[in-house]
Parts: C-alpha cells; structure tokens; sequence
C-alpha cells in the first residue's frame, strides 16, 4: 500500500536526533515512522502524525555581512536557508521582510529599529571611524526567526572626494533630467540606474545598476537623456564623482516613478463649420493611455470669455453658436491616473461659422410659395377632371323606371359607356356589378361611407342634374371598394365627384 | 490584466519543433471554488502566481526567448503586481484573525510551480522549454482571471 522510503542520514542513529537532507516535497503532507533496532529485533513502529513540511517548519535567522563607507554602512541580508536551491524557502524567496535594529556602539548609541524588504540597504549620515553594530531577524507572514548574532563595522575615514547630494528627477519635452548638487569643480560626473524589482531579489544586484546613455564623464551637475530610454515603471537613480584618480561614494539613491514624470504629447486639432455649430476633431497622438479625456477651450475670438468642454469623444459638435462669428479652440489631454497629469495644450485652431438659421429663412418662403401653387394646381386639376368627366361621361335621364329603385346602382348603364376608357378597372367591375344588385346591403354601408369622405371634395361642381348626379356618383362610389387596383388619381377622380350630402 | 497582454504577446509565435516537448503541468483548477473568503482567497492566489512566476523568470533568466527590455519589463510588471496585492492583503490581514494555517490554494499553487521548475531543470533551460513555460504561466493568469470575472458577474458585492 504505502511505500516507506528510508530516510537517508537517519539510520541507525543512536542518539534521539538525526538531521536529514530534505529531498522531499515541502509541500505535500508527509508521513514518517520509527522504530528501534536491536541486533535481529525491532520494536513496532512509531507513526508520526502527518504534516505538511512548510507548515510545520521554522524559521532561522538571517545572516549578514556588513560594507563600511565614510559616513555610511552597506547592509547585505541573506535569507534563512541553503542557498543553492534545495532550501525549504526558495519559493519564498521575494515575501522575506526584515527587521533590523542598528546602533552605534557606544554609551549613547540609540538603537534604530528598521523594517526593509530590500536585501541591500544602506544606512546613510554616520559619522566618520565610528563602531556601528546591527542584528536582524526575518519574517515571513506569521513566521518570526530569532535575531541574528550581533555584527559589528566600523566606518573609515573621510573620503577626499565627496558624494554628489540632492538629486532630482524631472522631465523636460520629451527628456529626462537628473541633477544633483556639488561643491568642487573639476570633477566628472556618472549617472547610473537600476530596475526597482531588483531590490527585492535576494540574488546579488550590484552588478545590476546599469549606465545611463548622456550621463558619463560630464562636467555638468545634471544630464539629460530621452524619455525613450525608459519605460514607465519604478527605477533608482545615483551619481559619483571623479576627479581622473579617485572616485567618490555613490550618492544616495533616489527612486523615481518615471510614469509621475513622463510628458503627454498634445492633440491636433481641427474643425468644421456648419451652421450654427462646429464640429471638432481631436486627435491623440498615440494611443498610450488607458482612460483619458479631452479638455476643449473655446473662445470668441472677439472677446475673451472662454468656456471649457470636456469630452472623451474626439470628435465633437458645439451647437448654439452665434453664426458668422470666428471662433478659436485649442485642446488637451487630462490623463485619469493617479497623478491626474495633463498635456500642454495643442496649437490654437479658429474657424468662422457659417450664416446661421436667419439666412436660412429664405429659403423658406420659396418652399410655402411653391407648396401653395401645387395645391392651386391641384385644385385645377380636380376641377378639370370634373369638367372632363362631365364632358365625356355624358349626364342622361334614366327611364322613370329605373328611378324607383333608390339606391341600386346604375353599374350597368355606366359600364356601357366607360368601358371605351378605363378598362381595367371596368372589367373587374363588370362581374362584380352584378353582385351588387345582389346585395343591395353592402352597397348601402359602401356608399354611406363614402359619402361622408366624399362631402367635402364637393367645391366648384355644378348642380345640374343633381339628384342624376348623385346617383351617378352613388354607383361610381360603389365601384370604388372593388378598384383598389386602380390608379389612385382615378379613385381620387371618382371620390370627387361624390356629393355634397343631403 | 496588462501582464497577461504580455506573456500572450511573446507565447507568439510557437515554433512546432516545440510541441515534442509539451507537458501537462496540471494546473489547480477549483482551488478557490470551495474556500472562503473567496475574495480574499482570489488576491493570495494572484500574489503566489506573481511572485512566482517573477521568481522563475529572474532567477533562470530566460534570454534565450525573450529579450533582455522586454524580459525587464514582465519582471516590472509582475513585481508591482506582486507589491500592489502583498498591500491590499496586508491590510485585510490587520482586520480579521491572523489565521496559522496555509491555505490549501496557496500549496495546490506551490506544487504547481514545483512541477513547472522541475522541469525546466530536467529540460536543461532549453529554448523550447522556456517557450512551453511561457506559455503555461501565459494559461495560469488567464484561467485565473477568467474565474475572477465570473465571480464578479455572480457576486454583487465582490
């Protein structure tokens, strides 16, 4: 079932001890057993209850080695633990936190307490041949080693050349600048720069401070180097001096968040006027922000009142402006990081708006002036087809007889005449016709209807004949469910001629 | 989120010579299914994978695939992302009990790790292993940002 493996540096021990070379998962639960030996006998075994290594495993103390400057101390921490990649905290290696206390060792020596993540750290503003002593313990989440032995350095006389001081980061158009103060001249200068991620890496870092391009032997208490050179992370900066024999200590080092500095091109902008309004265009140089907006200024260019647009969109439309006016606009952008950074703003862009909705009214009344001569013409037309009707589609008596009945249709006699004209829709009607005087019921509801719709389409028709009149138009609105398929101008014709009801 | 663009923009391309040499690492999946609190849970396991994956990439520095900029810059940004989280649960650790027990995510996640180091050694650091490693970790923050996110749609106060 289980296969016990023997524990090699752990066999035949006599004491009640044995240290063991870890080749074991750390974090897998582990099970262990012993038992005693005797010349040809053992004894049962002894089950250890399981554990998880790492949970089970304490921390031991850090070590250190201490550098001694003129006036400060290079501290260099080593985590708990083999360091040749078979130790139990390898994997832990960047959650170390360290806490140090420092003193000077003598009567009035103030211990200094100080908790560092960093395995290099450096302890600055001591006096010259002075004894400094330090001791540390690590820790790792609720994990707390023991101190460390006290360790002991003493600082060495003042150094001839002095470490630059007070360096400063900025940027400038599209360039970096560093600068530090010094007192001497004659002396060179060498900026060097390190990746802030290397301070937390255990392994030795100091062959990891890189040259900055521009900044080695100049005379110049600053350099300055393109924002290309970096990207936009955390980085530590320091300087030397050197007089051509000697150099000096490096300064401290400063650390720079290089995104807090880096400079935001303008937009370019550009606009369109139409009417009333502009329409603008902002472009952003390059694409390198998450979430940004556009800041807009707007001005006449007459007076001096301006009013400011925010947008995230970059083209925009300014409505409610006055027509005929210049207007000038320029634009920036606002980053929304945590800096709340901003770009200069673009060049100034001024556009005159176009003649507004007053002259625009003239071209109105031509459009109402023609809309009533169409109508006029309608009308016109309307009546003229009455007369043409009126003209072709002689007015007759019908035989006294036909008169009594009252709504039937004289479908009939008009398909007679009308069927020299429009056929198509006749025809239909021809059949139809005869189902009419069928079902006198559905003509009854036809006509009402229609006589109603019809009544005020009645205008310039003449009175003659009207009551044949009206029978005409009686039959011919009858025709008009079935002719849907007739032109509409014919319906129309045929509605018109309806009545002026009784 | 942005280291995640990252890895994925160097696992391209793959050379297929490559593919001889692919390995099941057996990434944990449902680790954090069943643990609670959930959310606190989701930023540890994000602190384990940063940091680990910062901890392979700097102590075997794999120049063979990738260049040295842009090798510096995966390193800048896990190693923020690392600092970013070990704050946010630094605080949270304050609040509530400070608990003595590893969590089981947090060993699943190490083990894990373990298997992808190992192999790298028994693989000598060679090119085709770096790239099946990149491409692995690569699978390791997008499985866990997509659960992220599918909890977010499902939790209303997360």
């Amino acid at each position: 079932m289980d296969n016990w493996i023997k524990l090699p540096g752990c066999q035949h021990i006599t004491g009640s001890k044995c240290d063991f070379f870890p080749l074991i998962n750390f974090y897998e639960e582990i099970k262990f057993r012993v038992r005693a030996e005797e010349e040809n006998s053992t004894s049962s075994w002894y089950y250890v209850d399981p554990f998880i290594p790492f949970q089970k495993a304490r921390l031991g103390p850090p070590e250190v080695r201490l550098e001694a400057e003129d006036k400060a101390v290079i501290i260099y921490l080593f985590r708990p633990g083999k360091r040749d990649g078979t130790s139990i905290w390898d994997m832990d290696a960047l959650s170390f936190e360290f806490s140090l206390v420092f003193w000077e060792n003598s009567s009035h020596g103030e211990e200094q307490e100080i908790k560092t993540n960093f395995y290099i750290s450096k302890m600055y503003d001591l006096s010259t041949e002075t004894t400094y002593c330090l001791k540390a313990k690590a820790r790792l989440s609720w994990k707390v080693s023991a101190y460390s032995p006290v360790y002991c350095i003493n600082t060495t006389a003042e150094h001839k050349l002095l470490p630059p001081e007070n360096v400063t980061f900025g940027a400038r158009n599209q360039s970096y600048v560093l600068t530090w103060e010094y007192r001497d001249v004659n002396v060179t200068f060498r900026a060097q720069w390190l990746h802030a991620f290397s301070k937390l890496t255990p392994w030795d870092n100091s062959n990891e401070w890189k040259q900055i391009p521009n900044c080695e032997n100049v005379r110049t208490t600053y350099c300055v180097f393109p924002q290309s050179v970096f990207q936009k992370k955390e980085y530590y900066f320091r300087v030397q001096a050197s007089d051509g024999n000697d150099t000096s200590f490096w300064s401290k080092e400063k650390a720079v968040q290089t995104e807090m500095y880096s400079t935001i091109l303008p937009p370019v902008v550009s606009m369109k006027s139409t009417n009333d309004s502009l329409h603008v265009f902002v472009k952003a140089p390059k694409k390198q922000f998450d979430t940004f907006t556009y800041e807009i200024i707007l001005w006449e260019n007459a007076s001096h009142t301006e009013r400011k647009l925010v947008s995230k969109r970059s083209d925009i439309i300014i409505p409610g402006l006055k027509p005929l006016t210049p207007y000038c606009i320029k634009a920036r952008v606002l980053l929304q990081d945590k800096w709340n950074k901003t770009s200069v703003f673009s060049a100034v862009v001024c556009e005159k708006t176009k003649p507004g909705a007053a002259a625009s009214i003239p071209w109105v009344i031509p459009v109402i002036v023609i809309l009533l001569l169409a109508v006029i013409a309608f009308c016109v037309m309307k009546l003229l087809w009455k007369c043409f009707n009126y003209v072709f589609f002689p007015v007759f008596k019908p035989p006294c007889s036909i008169e009594h009945f009252s709504e039937q249709p004289f479908g009939n006699l008009l398909l007679s005449t009308s069927e020299e004209q429009t056929e198509k829709c006749f025809i239909i009607e021809n059949t139809q016709s005869v189902i009419i005087v069928e079902e006198p019921e559905e003509t009854d509801e036809d006509y009402r209807k229609y006589s109603s719709q019809s009544s005020q389409d009645s205008g310039n028709y003449s009175n003659e004949d009207e009551s044949l009149g009206n029978q005409i138009s009686e039959a011919l609105l009858q025709l008009k469910p079935q002719a849907l398929s007739c032109p509409g101008e014919l319906v129309l014709g045929l509605s018109s001629l309806g009545l002026h009801s009784s | 989120k942005e280291n995640a663009r990252l890895l994925i923009s160097m696992s391209y391309p793959f050379p297929l010579r490559c593919l001889k040499d692919i390995k099941g690492f057996g990434l944990p999946q449902n680790i954090l299914s069943y643990s609670w609190p959930v959310e606190r849970n989701i930023k540890e396991a994000f602190y384990e994978i940063s940091m680990q994956a910062f901890s392979i990439f700097s102590r075997h520095s794999p120049i063979s695939i990738w260049k040295e900029e842009f090798l510096a810059q995966i390193k800048s940004g896990l190693s923020e992302q690392k600092e970013h989280l070990k704050r946010c649960l630094e605080e949270e650790k304050k609040q509530s009990k400070n608990m003595q027990v590893i969590q089981q995510s947090k060993l699943a996640l190490r083990r894990y790790f373990q298997r992808i180091e190992n192999y790298l050694k028994d693989k000598k650091y060679s090119y085709c292993a770096w790239k099946i490693v990149a491409v692995e970790i690569k699978r390791c923050f997008s499985y866990f940002l997509k659960f992220t996110e599918l909890l977010r749609e499902n939790q209303v106060s997360f």
